[in-house]
């Protein structure tokens, strides 16, 4: 099982405190988002509630975990989680200041939203049933987890140019889609050994692209090596400016796939020559035996779940239930109830698949009746998964910054059809919907048999939900095909389409038949045909009901839209503070140079790209004095704006108008001057030095001298502190001080301020003490 | 400036302070404050910024000592009585700390004077008692874009805003107008806790260090009020009045005002 790293739990210390900032209004919106989005907190429309978006593993979770998760979401949530179709869980409606409680309470149950959103290593999928598939050539779990532990313990996870997804199949039924991911490993076996073909550059969003081969084969052992060479030719030449087109996959189509391997060849060879990657070995954890048959029972439910919902592992005498989750969507009752069967079937575990559904593994075939008995006390709608009911889609417009339409609101309307009409038909298990309320793809439009997204048109003056029908989407490793578009429905008519569509489906298929070529062959050709009677939208007068969304009363709007936070992160800090002082200066010049707009610009242009260096100053001194010492001091920033915190302390009333001319013409050539240095920084966030100047002094030489020998506390470090303020930053003073108290006092108080205490060398009755300026 | 070693042992308790040291230190001498008003509020606020070392502090009073003002008046002791207010003001001030230069203007602010006494201080404190000068003091301060500390006292409730001209509410902002001539009591008639003017003009002194070191948050746009019976403070937010008479950008009060005086401060002369 994961073992949530140490260092994600120490970093979650410093999300409190960038909290508590924001909380107590020090730290505004634009710079928080860059710290809470990667850590897979987003906003919810309006911007005032926030989901939370905890990675699981390989889908893995423990009763254990699942529990804990079920008592955050019932006490932070709004008691409904979300299963994503990449196996995270996602909680909804939480409030801003109980995220920090939400990851904390998870952590000791090694759950953690860190990397749930943002520009990061995402959720590393893996088939749900690893491990205990029949299918499968081994158990890519484990990998998947050990992967995900070592990549999380890496700062630079979370500072990508945009986020990566990596993924595991353990056969070529391809249950994680290897080449719909970033980086996809399939497993192989060569010459007796364990091992992964590796493909790169594939991705769905909205625009979908299928991944190419890296590597024929690699052995397990060098799989550390093979994700780190590909995470590192990422972070070094993606493009982090351009957030629409920046994905690995944008990067392989601007430099061609060849400079890509090259690129990878270069980063492995230096990987392998310099690191020593090895993965945690993660061994099962020993089952008892079992033996024996599934029981029979004439309910008619139970007949149907040991059909659609029941599978057998590889492992003799064992069960894998797996369960639908309509949309996902699953109470923190349930959550809680499934936990709880832990009680009663002593060594299940449980999966999230892609399909917003929950199995439950390591069922003895004798128990499963009467597991089944406790899902049917506490479950509604749990038979059927992996059929044609188990519509996947996205959270929608109703939460989702992006979402344009209600996605789940329409996949319930056509479940009721397909329940009605089409259980038990011969397309039931073949055919499968994904849903997505907006042309990304968060409900897997891109490889859905069929598949609809959410989009808007504009009929009578007025905007419509429409969908776009694509049809034969497919992930199954070289024969990964992607949904081909076919035309647009008005949302209203969707599941008038689809039941029609799937009547005449169901007369051109055979029981034996490959549906692949049905949706290749006539799909296309009927779907186009049943929808000419269906796109028309009559005028708003007419039938009003085309202008409302499935869910809604009133008329369809895309108020509330708004742009995507999931790129969120440092360089959106760097600008948000760039665009605040340009805007500062921009007032300033047309009123009068203000007081406040000249600090603001010179506040924000001194602070922006602090945040690179790993800097929070708390206050506008201290970004001043940070400037000085990262950048100035640094040799990035040039020697002629050491004053600029004596600059800003100036900016007071008394100056004149031609003095406030002055200062303004000063810090427009600072904001340029960084403006400069933030477009130099290169993708790795390193800056270029500028000529070595006479900013390099002797390193060991204090500065100053002072005796404080006979002085008594405190005015022994008033003295020092006051001579300190007038030396420049890095400078060394050398204090001596008396025994006792001074010696016990002084050195600790220096520390306080930030300065750096060198040494203290006892001298007969004094002390030595070498303290470098902050 | 240097500090010498008396300044810096008399000053050491809040050089030690962070956002303060020697540099905040030397700003603090080289402030220059003006205090209308010794009485309830001047008194405690004039003495905790000559203790601090504001370098010069102005006294505006044109009364005498009385016996009825030691109840609150802290600045003024009973030798003192008879003894004209900002005289006895600058004896005490200097007793306490000679680094300060404490320069008296023996007069009653007037639309004809106030620019004139103003326009040397970079931060005025109101400690008057009455409406029509503190409605002067105000519209003075917006038009030589001075900070103004307003603070007001009645019985056991007073109030005090931080006003930075253009840049937050003034106090015409808050009161477009002055009440009525006898539509507000006066000290005299309402009566006044003394430490109620203590807490208020302390505060007042505490805003005008922040002012002067540009630390913290000033009570810009926010007026804090404070209810001695119930011993609490609560913050209410005031906006900028965009039709301001006399802080908007279309001001229709362009000149200063003497409005009648009310209160009766000439009486006992």
């Amino acid at each position: 099982m994961f073992k949530l790293p140490q260092e994600v739990k120490e970093d979650s210390k410093k999300y409190g405190v960038s909290l508590k900032e924001f909380l107590d209004g020090k730290v505004n919106d634009a710079r928080f988002k860059g710290v809470r989005v990667p850590w897979g907190i987003y906003s919810h429309r309006g911007g005032k509630i926030f989901m939370t978006r905890i990675r699981v593993p390989a889908g893995q979770i423990n009763a254990g975990s699942l529990k804990a998760l079920a008592g955050v979401c019932a006490k932070y949530s709004d008691k409904v989680a979300h299963i994503t179709t990449r196996q995270d869980i996602q909680l909804h409606n939480v409030k801003i200041e109980d995220t920090i409680k939400v990851i904390d309470e998870l952590s000791k149950d090694d759950l953690s939203p860190r990397g749930g959103g943002g520009n990061t290593i995402r959720n590393i999928l893996a088939c749900p049933y690893a491990g205990i598939c029949p299918d499968e050539v081994f158990d890519v779990g484990a990998h998947s987890v050990a992967l995900t532990e070592y990549l999380l313990r890496q700062d630079t996870s979370f500072t990508l140019p945009r986020k990566l997804k990596f993924s595991f199949s353990g056969c070529r039924k391809d249950c994680a889609g290897v080449l719909v991911n970033d980086l996809g490993f399939l497993a192989e076996i060569k010459d007796s050994k364990f091992g992964f073909r590796v493909f790169v550059g594939g991705g769905m969003g909205a625009h979908p692209k299928i991944g190419k081969l890296l590597e024929e084969f690699i052995p397990e052992q060098d799989l550390g090596y093979i994700a780190q060479a590909v995470k590192n030719v990422f972070y070094k030449n993606g493009d982090r400016r351009n957030k629409h087109r920046n994905r690995l996959r944008f990067l392989i189509e601007d430099i061609g796939m060849n400079k890509l391997v090259e690129l990878y060849k270069q980063e492995l060879a230096q990987l392998k020559e310099n690191e020593h990657i090895v993965l945690r070995k993660i061994t099962d954890v020993n089952k008892d035996e079992a033996k024996g048959g599934i029981p029979q029972n004439e309910d008619s439910d139970y007949k149907q779940f040991v059909k659609y919902n029941l599978f057998s592992q590889k492992q003799e005498g064992y069960s894998v239930v797996s369960l639908r989750i309509p949309r996902g969507n699953i109470t923190s009752d349930e959550l809680l109830a499934l936990a709880d069967l832990g009680n009663d079937f002593s060594q299940i575990e449980f999966r999230t698949n892609s399909n917003q559904g929950i199995s439950i593994c390591w069922v003895k075939n004798s128990d499963v009746y009467n597991l089944f008995l406790k899902l049917k006390d506490k479950f509604k709608n749990f038979l059927y998964s992996n059929s044609l009911l188990n519509v996947v889609a996205c959270k929608g417009a109703l939460t989702c910054n992006l979402g344009l339409c209600n996605s789940p609101a329409l996949a319930e309307a056509i479940e009721e059809m397909i329940e009605k009409d089409f259980i038990d038909k011969k397309l039931f298990k073949k055919l499968e919907i994904k849903l997505n309320g907006c042309p990304n793809a968060c409900g897997h439009h891109p490889i859905g048999k069929i598949a609809l997204h959410g989009m808007v048109k504009r009929v009578d003056n007025r905007p419509v939900p429409f969908y776009k029908l694509l049809l034969g989407g497919r992930k199954e490793v070289e024969k990964t095909h992607l949904a081909e578009e076919v035309g647009l429905i008005p949302a209203r008519n969707v599941v008038k389409f689809l039941s029609e569509f799937l009547k005449k489906a169901e007369e051109n298929i055979d029981e034996g038949s490959d549906i692949y070529e049905f949706i290749t062959q006539k799909a296309k050709t009927i779907a186009k045909e049943i929808l000419e009677n269906y796109s028309y939208v009559p005028a708003y007068s007419e039938n009003r009901d085309f202008y409302i969304d499935w869910g809604r009363d009133s008329d369809f709007s895309l108020a509330g839209l708004g742009t995507g936070e999931c790129g969120a992160g440092v360089l959106d800090m760097i600008e948000a503070d760039l665009s605040l002082a340009k805007i500062a200066l921009a007032q300033a010049e047309s009123k009068d140079y203000g007081l406040d707009n000249l600090k603001i610009a010179l506040f924000n242009s001194a602070r922006s790209l602090l945040v690179v260096k790993g800097a929070e100053p708390k206050s506008d001194v201290e970004a001043l004095k940070d400037f000085k010492e990262k950048f100035i001091n640094a040799s990035i920033a040039s020697d002629e704006y050491r004053d600029i915190d004596e600059i800003y302390q100036g900016l007071n009333d008394k100056l004149s108008l031609d003095e406030r001319r002055e200062k303004f013409a000063y810090i427009k050539k600072f904001f340029e001057h960084v403006s400069q240095i933030y477009k130099d920084m290169d993708s790795t966030f390193n800056f270029p030095k500028r000529a070595a100047s006479d900013t390099i002094q002797a390193q060991d030489a204090p500065s100053k001298i002072l005796d404080l020998k006979g002085t008594p506390c405190p005015i022994n470090y008033v003295k020092a502190k006051l001579v300190l303020e007038d030396l420049n930053s890095g400078d060394i003073l050398e204090v001596l001080l008396d025994e006792g108290a001074p010696i016990e006092n002084v050195p600790r108080s220096l520390r306080d301020d930030g300065h750096e205490v060198l040494s203290m060398d006892k001298q007969g009755e004094f002390y030595k003490v070498r303290v470098k300026k902050k | 400036m240097n500090l010498n070693e008396q300044q810096i042992d008399r000053y050491s308790r809040q050089i030690i302070l962070p956002h303060v040291g020697g540099k905040g230190q030397d700003k603090i001498l080289n402030a220059k404050v003006l205090v209308v008003g010794t009485g309830g509020l001047g008194a405690p606020s004039a003495l905790y910024l000559a203790a601090a070392g504001i370098g010069t502090i102005g006294l505006v009073d044109c009364d005498k000592v009385e016996l009825n003002n030691l109840q609150r008046q802290i600045i003024h002791t009973t030798p003192d009585v008879g003894m004209l207010k900002t005289d006895s003001g600058k004896k005490r001030i200097a007793a306490l700390n000679p680094d300060v230069n404490v320069i008296t203007h023996n007069l009653r602010l007037t639309s004809k004077n106030i620019l004139e006494v103003i326009k040397d201080y970079d931060i005025v404190i109101d400690g008057t008692d009455n409406f029509p000068t503190r409605f002067l003091i105000n519209d003075a301060c917006v038009m030589s874009k001075k900070f103004l500390i307003h603070a007001g006292i009645f019985r056991f409730d007073g109030q005090i805003m931080t006003i930075a001209p253009k840049e937050g509410p003034c106090y015409r902002c808050l009161f477009p107008e002055p009440p009525p001539p006898g539509a507000v009591p006066s000290c005299q008639e309402g009566g006044i806790l003394g430490a109620v003017a203590g807490i208020l003009g302390v505060l007042q002194a505490n805003e005008a260090l922040k002012l002067v070191l540009g630390i913290g948050e000033p009570l810009i746009g926010k007026l804090l009020i404070f209810d001695a019976l119930s011993s609490s403070f609560r913050t209410v937010k005031v906006p900028r009045d965009k039709d301001c008479s006399v802080c908007s950008d279309h001001p229709t009060i362009t000149e200063l005002i003497d409005y009648e005086q009310f209160c009766s401060i000439d009486k006992n002369k």
